[in-house]
């Protein structure tokens, strides 16, 4: 009897509950505003928001495609996406260095984008696993008011001599990609010995490093060191934001990685995820990354206009060998360490 | 449980208060409740239905004379024709123009024009400064690929004005080419002076874009993020919330801009509310299952009682207490049968005195019966003083009667069935002793017993009937007789043997007897009762056998079971 009006009770209490959420609203409309799975896209995307946001907004009102972004670090949404492999879990993946797509080639589905041609053959593939977005070169930076333009450094070579011992900012490249990809292109631009270009560098450094890519700016503008190694993309950024700083390419070279996007293997949008990468190279997009992200442009049709100002030297590349850079990543930041620790 | 709930009456009677008091008051409390709930509810929708129509029709309206505006404006010759003018006095004309077109639509929107490159030449806003829109991205793109209308599209980035919507119209001259473009800049504070009226404080808009991008969030909306969670939704296919942090969440398109709204409301109940209102009815079935228990109580105490004193009573009489009444202290049925009880118990009472009046006076004249009876001690005695006088007088026939007679009333009355076969044969011996004087000794008489059989166990008078036959009817006419009694004993069995030297039986006679026919041995009675004795308590095979030896006489064999 008791067991009957308990059931009863629960019974009632369950059909008031109902009546609830019952005759309207959000989940009433959730079939009226579904959205097709042809006109969906998933991107993981280790560019900040104010470079993917623009972009993401620009295709999806030019396609109508709807875009769920997961933003997050190069190497976790790589991993992600190897763990994930077979699951149908995300498209495209945007942003992140081209050495790391080499590494996790395995991953991703080739696509020759529609644009190809117009892309500078230095940043394509021939196996098609990636496109180049944009190129990040390293570049020399200098506090305008404490260094003549005379007296800045133009090459690695002189940025290892004594004269500018303690007046370098460094961020530490076993935490910071770009600065270890700094390191390596000074080691490569030499052509002299591994192990005397970074002693005579650590030197110079004086056992100071910054502890981020950010920090070399902040460093060389607020005066407490001259000069300062970092990618052009950051040092542009400050300088349109009004610090006062010029940028030097280096005269050997630089090496300029590109970063790129990819189509992930297995993509659920596979249609939707080609458009993407023909978009990121279309010309649109690479003339807003000259013009509005402080980037280099892939094409070989647009020269970034803002190439105007203090910097003098038209850009000289090096040819930057990634595969070694990446091979020997844990020697030489072993040895680095090593150095550092003296 | 159910064996538990019937086992007492108390029990069930609380069960049935319990259905009656608390299912009607669950009952009506739920549905009232419900019924409440539903209508407010439904109130409370079409109060958010006519406040959706609100917005909705203050934000196309204010969407449409922007239209008209651009529109306007971009028909404006005074101000189409000096898009590119740099002379101050001519930009100053154009500028009052601009301004008198879009006197009224200022407060919902900034105005700018952007010349063909991007370059904004006329604003009405308050920034200075040279600004610029790529023409080959976003809005200006936009506009320039449907030249026709004024084409609205969120803005991404939050630049330094705070724009979140971009409305914007082609200008061309009437060949088609492009002259510039008209741009309508909303800012988080014009939606808010559209929306002025339409919103109270504790409500929320979030306007959303085509792709479900959150274009301006006000109210509470602003501090939900509501839009970017139900794009997430949406993409991921997942169902949209009804409801979001207490807020009932309502979606609904602008008219035909092809934007989305999500008005967010306090929920009519809270659950905080409904949570009350079910407290409550538990509070009151509370309150119902205390009263239930309580009256349940009293109720059944009060009927309970009676029974259990009835019960009591009953145990009582039965235990054979018959004085048991009790008290009668109510005038209801229960009253009523605890008379009847009394009247019953009275009854009985009465009933047992009866009987054991009647018993006792059976018992008193079973007494007297009993004392009516001759003592056989007097009868005894008398024998032994006869025996005595005999004796002193010199009497000695009537001494010896006496004393065999006083031996066998001794024996013919005690009231063991069994007796040794040594008293037996002292019985018979008695009886012997009397009637060789009776029969002035006209036979003998021998007995021949082993010792060790002398203690055997015999049922009481089995020889002397015998006996008796041999002297009265063997040795009628003899003058010389002789009886011999006979035992010994041969395989378990005990042989008395009684032999006579007399007339002998009879043949018939003889052969009634063997045959143990019961019709034939009515005129020997004393040997059918011994055999019947035997028989009954041994079994068939003892008994007795008569036979006739050659010398003559008669010779009977009683077989008895050795027994000590």
């Amino acid at each position: 009897m008791k067991r009957q009006i308990s059931i009863m009770l629960i019974f009632c209490l369950l059909l008031s509950g109902c009546g609830a959420e019952g005759t309207k609203r959000g989940d009433e409309t959730a079939s009226a505003y579904q959205i097709p799975e042809a006109e969906k896209l998933v991107i993981y995307t280790s560019h900040k928001e104010e470079v993917y946001g623009p972009i993401i907004k620009e295709f999806e009102e030019r396609t109508g495609i709807y875009v769920e972004v997961k933003q997050g670090a190069t190497l976790g949404l790589f991993d992600e996406i190897a763990d994930n492999a077979g699951n149908e879990t995300c498209d495209v993946m945007f942003g992140g260095g081209v050495e790391n797509y080499v590494a996790y080639q395995d991953y991703l589905d080739a696509y020759r984008v529609s644009e190809e041609d117009a892309i500078d053959e230095r940043y394509r593939t021939p196996s098609h696993k990636w496109t180049a977005f944009s190129v990040l070169p390293i570049v020399f930076i200098y506090n305008n008011k404490l260094v003549y333009p005379a007296g800045a450094p133009r090459t690695w070579e002189e940025l290892q001599t004594s004269k500018w011992k303690g007046k370098v900012a460094f961020a530490d490249p076993a935490t910071s990609g770009s600065s270890y990809t700094a390191l390596c292109t000074m080691i490569q631009a030499e052509g002299r010995e591994t192990d005397r270009v970074m002693r005579d560098f650590s030197d110079v450094l004086a056992g100071h490093v910054s502890d981020s890519s950010g920090k070399v700016l902040d460093e060389v503008n607020s005066g407490e060191r001259l000069v300062g190694i970092t990618l052009e993309e950051t040092a542009r950024k400050r300088i349109s934001q009004g610090a006062d700083l010029s940028i030097i390419y280096p005269a050997e070279g630089t090496s300029a990685v590109p970063d790129a996007a990819a189509v992930v293997q297995g993509a659920p949008h596979r249609e939707n995820a080609r458009r993407f990468l023909d978009f990121t190279v279309s010309e649109d997009v690479q003339r807003l990354l000259s013009d509005d992200f402080f980037r280099q442009s892939v094409r070989t049709d647009i020269r970034s206009e803002k190439h105007t100002g203090t910097e003098e030297d038209e850009m000289k590349l090096l040819d930057y060998d990634i595969v070694w850079a990446a091979e020997c990543k844990d020697e030489i930041l072993g040895k680095w360490e090593a150095l550092q620790g003296d | 449980m159910k064996y538990l709930i019937r086992k007492s009456f108390k029990r069930k009677q609380l069960v049935c208060f319990l259905a009656v008091a608390l299912l009607p008051l669950l009952a009506t409390s739920i549905f009232l409740t419900a019924i409440v709930k539903s209508k407010v509810e439904s109130d409370y929708e079409k109060e958010v239905e006519r406040q959706a129509e609100k917005a909705d029709a203050a934000l196309m309206q204010v969407f449409d004379s922007l239209r008209q505006t651009a529109e306007l404006i971009c028909e404006n010759k005074k101000i189409t024709a000096l898009i590119d003018e740099t002379d101050s006095w001519e930009r100053g004309r154009a500028y009052t123009e601009f301004y008198d077109e879009t006197m009224e639509m200022r407060q919902y929107a900034q105005f700018d024009i952007y010349n063909r490159a991007g370059e904004c030449v006329y604003s009405t806003g308050s920034r200075t400064g040279k600004r610029t829109l790529p023409t080959y991205w976003g809005i200006l793109r936009a506009a320039q690929q449907t030249p026709q209308k004024l084409i609205f599209l969120r803005e991404g980035e939050t630049d330094e004005d705070g724009t979140l919507l971009h409305g914007a119209k082609y200008i061309a001259d009437e060949d088609g080419a492009g002259l510039g473009y008209v741009v309508v800049s909303m800012r988080s504070e014009h939606f808010a002076e559209i929306l002025r009226g339409v919103l109270s404080s504790q409500e929320g808009i979030a306007i959303l874009d085509a792709h479900w991008q959150t274009v301006c969030s006000i109210g509470t909306a602003e501090k939900e993020k509501i839009g970017t969670v139900f794009r997430q939704c949406l993409l991921r296919g997942e169902k949209l919330p009804a409801a979001y942090d207490g807020n009932g969440v309502y979606v609904s398109p602008i008219g035909e801009t092809g934007m989305y709204k999500i008005l967010l409301r306090p929920e009519v109940f809270s659950t905080d509310v409904v949570k009350t209102m079910y407290t409550v009815i538990l509070l009151m079935a509370g309150v119902c299952f205390v009263l239930c228990i309580l009256m349940a109580e009293r109720l059944s105490s009060s009927l309970t009682f009676p029974i259990r004193r009835m019960n009591d009573a009953m145990h009582r009489v039965q235990e054979g207490h018959l004085d048991t009444r009790i008290p009668v202290d109510r005038k209801d049925e229960f009253g009523q049968m605890s008379e009847n009880f009394n009247i019953m118990a009275n009854k009985l009472e009465d009933y047992m005195e009866r009987q054991v009046k009647a018993q006792q006076e059976l018992n008193a004249s079973h007494i007297a019966m009993m004392q009516a009876q001759m003592n056989p001690h007097f009868l005894y005695n008398t024998l032994d003083t006869m025996k005595w006088l005999a004796k002193a007088n010199h009497i000695p026939e009537i001494a010896t009667m006496s004393a065999g007679l006083a031996r066998i009333l001794r024996t013919s009355i005690s009231a063991e069935q069994f007796i040794r076969l040594k008293e037996e044969l002292d019985f018979v011996k008695s009886y012997v002793e009397i009637q060789k004087i009776r029969y002035s000794d006209r036979f003998r008489y021998e007995i021949s017993v082993p010792q060790s059989l002398e203690a055997c166990i015999v049922p009481k008078l089995v020889v002397q009937p015998i006996v008796e036959n041999a002297i009265i009817h063997g040795l009628e006419e003899c003058e010389d007789g002789l009886i011999q009694v006979t035992v010994c004993e041969k395989e378990e069995t005990l042989y008395i043997e009684v032999k006579d030297n007399g007339c002998g039986i009879p043949e018939d006679v003889m052969e009634c007897l063997n045959s143990k026919d019961r019709e034939a041995l009515a005129g020997h009675i004393g040997f059918y009762n011994v055999d019947t004795i035997i028989r009954l308590h041994y079994g068939e095979q003892y008994g007795l056998h008569v036979s006739r030896p050659k010398e003559g006489g008669t010779r009977v064999q009683i077989a008895l079971p050795v027994r000590y």
